[in-house]
């Protein structure tokens, strides 16, 4: 019986540290790793965008910002073309107008460039996860024919003939051939934190709310303005 | 021999902690492997339990007037009779007819025009469309925090009283996985226990050979989509699959339904234009209409005498299951705060 007891505490002890092992070499390996910031900035030509800030288009129009979120997924930081890192999220959303909701935490390791897929991919968007960035609370989520609004863009615009001249442009749609994501590629420099630029006015050069201030489903229109929003991310 | 106890020890604790979850999941040995991925999200007695509540309670409406139930009536097959079109929210009529719901887990895409691509998203769909139950997920969530009895099976479901939108459409969707059908004539004739008339068994036979290729056994669909030839209606002009995908080839296709049950969840089709079996067949002998995406099994006119007619209905009413129609685990849960107004 005794021995019973000691040969049983011995497997329980064996059985209990491996249990334990992966997760004190994760904590080691996360306490070795230091974090820096990528923060997205929205620019007009070279100022800096603030939510209702009067923007002046070339043609004359003035237009406001309200809302400028999209979602980025995959991640991934590269040395000279090579992978050494690769977010395991499902998608952040950036909410760009609001600073302190538009950055993301990359590790501080070598690289030289920032690779992500600006919306979600069609295994994110058919998966049934609504947790964290994916909770339809964010209001970037349609129900009526689930799937992820990959990128909002809403405010008024002298010109909009909408109703209260408000245009809105929800991009999304995962289904081809209209689907709104696309892979951006971003040369970075090594520091404490990195700034992503905006280029909100390219989109308005290629988009006016004046000829068309409302898109709200996905389908050949939706993906026209999201290419055109893609133009942001170009250096 | 200590190590062979410990051993033993240690698996009847762990079968223990599984013990619930192979209760409740029992999938029929002739169904297929389901699609639902119950590794990421396991089914457990609590979150069905809590589903079935929330699933039953027009709290999840605006005004507290309208549950899943009062449109999917579990003495329906979980469809809405007397209804064509869906009936909502202050009175609001709908443009479709609410499809019956069983043996969801086998099922990828869902709604009749493939709006759902998951049974976890689809739940949003009914509670934040005006003409449904008009509700946003923010004020739901708000409203049970306020109850003592939810916050405590949000906690036993999930280890805490945290409530989130994820939280509730996934035990809605435990309650839904667990209304299997798999229990009617059909079934025990297929497994040896009971046999068909003659009747039935000659309709069984016109069945394969002009409908089995959509409504594929054994679970009386092939989870596609397809035009069967119903002229449109001019004041729905409802396109079906284009709606949602904008491709042409889509237009006019909808979802092939599974005919367990039909006997209960009559009207029938997307706009619940028919009311009997016999319309239904009198549309496949004489009814198709022709357009560019009919589908190419419809192509053929399909000729049924009246008395194959009649061995057809035979057949289909096999696929009758009154277990699962009153199964008492699928009905309405006993408590009277849980009353949902029927609507009719
Ligand atoms: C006002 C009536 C109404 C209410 C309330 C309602 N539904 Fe439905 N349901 C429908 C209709 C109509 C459809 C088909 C919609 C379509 O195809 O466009 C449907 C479709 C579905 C489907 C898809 C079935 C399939 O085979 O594709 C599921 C699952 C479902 N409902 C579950 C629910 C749940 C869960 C709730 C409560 C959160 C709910 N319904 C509330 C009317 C309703
Ligand atoms: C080409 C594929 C196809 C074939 C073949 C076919 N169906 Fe269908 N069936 C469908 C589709 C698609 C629907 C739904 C159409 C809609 O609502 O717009 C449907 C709907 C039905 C419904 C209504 C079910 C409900 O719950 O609303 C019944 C009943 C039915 N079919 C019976 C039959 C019978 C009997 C046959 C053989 C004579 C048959 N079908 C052959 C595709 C098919």
């Amino acid at each position: 019986m005794k021995k019973f007891h000691r040969n049983g505490l011995h497997w329980v002890m064996v059985i209990a540290l491996i249990a334990a092992a992966p997760k004190w070499w994760n904590q080691r390996v996360h306490q070795e790793t230091s974090y820096r910031t990528a923060q997205f900035r929205p620019l007009w030509v070279v100022q800096p965008v603030k939510e209702n800030m009067e923007l002046q288009l070339l043609n004359g129009d003035t237009l406001k910002l309200e809302q400028l979120k999209f979602y980025v997924s995959h991640m991934t930081l590269l040395l000279n073309g090579k992978v050494m890192w690769r977010s395991d999220e499902e998608g952040q959303l950036i909410d760009a107008l609001h600073p302190e909701k538009s950055s993301i935490r990359l590790p501080a390791i070598p690289c030289n460039e920032l690779r992500f897929l600006v919306g979600l991919d069609s295994a994110t968007n058919c998966s049934g996860n609504f947790n964290g960035a994916l909770d339809p609370v964010h209001g970037m989520f349609w129900s009526w024919q689930s799937g992820f609004i990959h990128f909002k863009i809403e405010g008024t615009s002298t010109a909009c003939t909408e109703r209260n001249n408000r245009f809105q442009y929800h991009l999304g749609g995962y289904r081809k051939p209209y689907e709104t994501s696309d892979t951006v590629s971003i040369p970075i420099t090594s520091g404490e934190s990195i700034g992503i630029p905006l280029h909100v006015d390219r989109y308005f050069s290629l988009c006016s709310p004046a000829q068309q201030g409302h898109v709200m489903s996905p389908g050949k229109n939706a993906k026209e303005l999201f290419q055109h929003a893609l133009k942001m991310f170009a250096p | 021999m200590n190590r062979t106890f410990l051993i033993i020890g240690l698996t009847i604790i762990l079968c223990a902690g599984f013990r619930n979850a192979v209760n409740i999941w029992n999938p029929p040995a002739h169904f297929p492997a389901p699609v639902y991925d119950f590794k990421k999200e396991p089914l457990t007695a609590e979150k069905v339990h809590l589903g079935k509540l929330l699933f039953y309670d027009p709290i999840l409406s605006r005004d507290r007037s309208i549950s899943c139930a009062s449109c999917h009536s579990p003495f329906n097959a979980f469809a809405h009779t007397d209804h064509d079109l869906s009936h909502g929210i202050d009175d609001r009529i709908g443009t479709r007819n609410a499809p019956a719901l069983m043996n969801l887990a086998w099922q990828r895409e869902f709604m009749w025009d493939v709006a759902s691509n998951h049974l976890h998203a689809q739940a949003l769909a009914p509670i934040t469309n005006p003409q449904e139950m008009d509700e946003q997920p923010e004020n739901i969530i708000r409203k049970l925090n306020r109850s003592a009895l939810y916050r405590q099976l949000f906690e036993l479901s999930f280890g805490d009283t945290f409530i989130t939108t994820s939280r509730i459409v996934v035990s809605l969707a435990q309650f839904q996985l667990t209304l299997i059908s798999a229990d009617s004539k059909y079934d025990r004739v297929m497994d040896g226990r009971e046999q068909f008339t003659a009747q039935e068994n000659n309709g069984y036979k016109l069945f394969r050979q002009h409908c089995a290729t959509c409504h594929r056994e054994p679970l009386f669909t092939n989870s596609e989509f397809h035009n069967n030839g119903l002229p449109g209606d001019p004041i729905l002009k409802d396109a079906g699959k284009y709606t949602i995908t904008q491709r042409p080839s889509d237009s006019l296709l909808f979802k092939v339904p599974t005919l367990r049950n039909v006997e209960y969840s009559y009207p029938y089709m997307h706009d619940g234009r028919f009311k009997t079996l016999y319309q239904v067949l009198g549309h496949y002998t004489g009814g198709i209409s022709r357009s560019t995406t009919l589908a190419k099994e419809l192509q053929q006119p399909i000729v049924l005498k009246p008395n194959e007619q009649t061995d057809l209905v035979a057949f289909l009413l096999t696929l009758s299951d009154r277990n699962f129609i009153f199964n008492p685990q699928h009905g309405p849960p006993r408590s009277k705060i849980f009353s949902p107004p029927p609507k009719d």
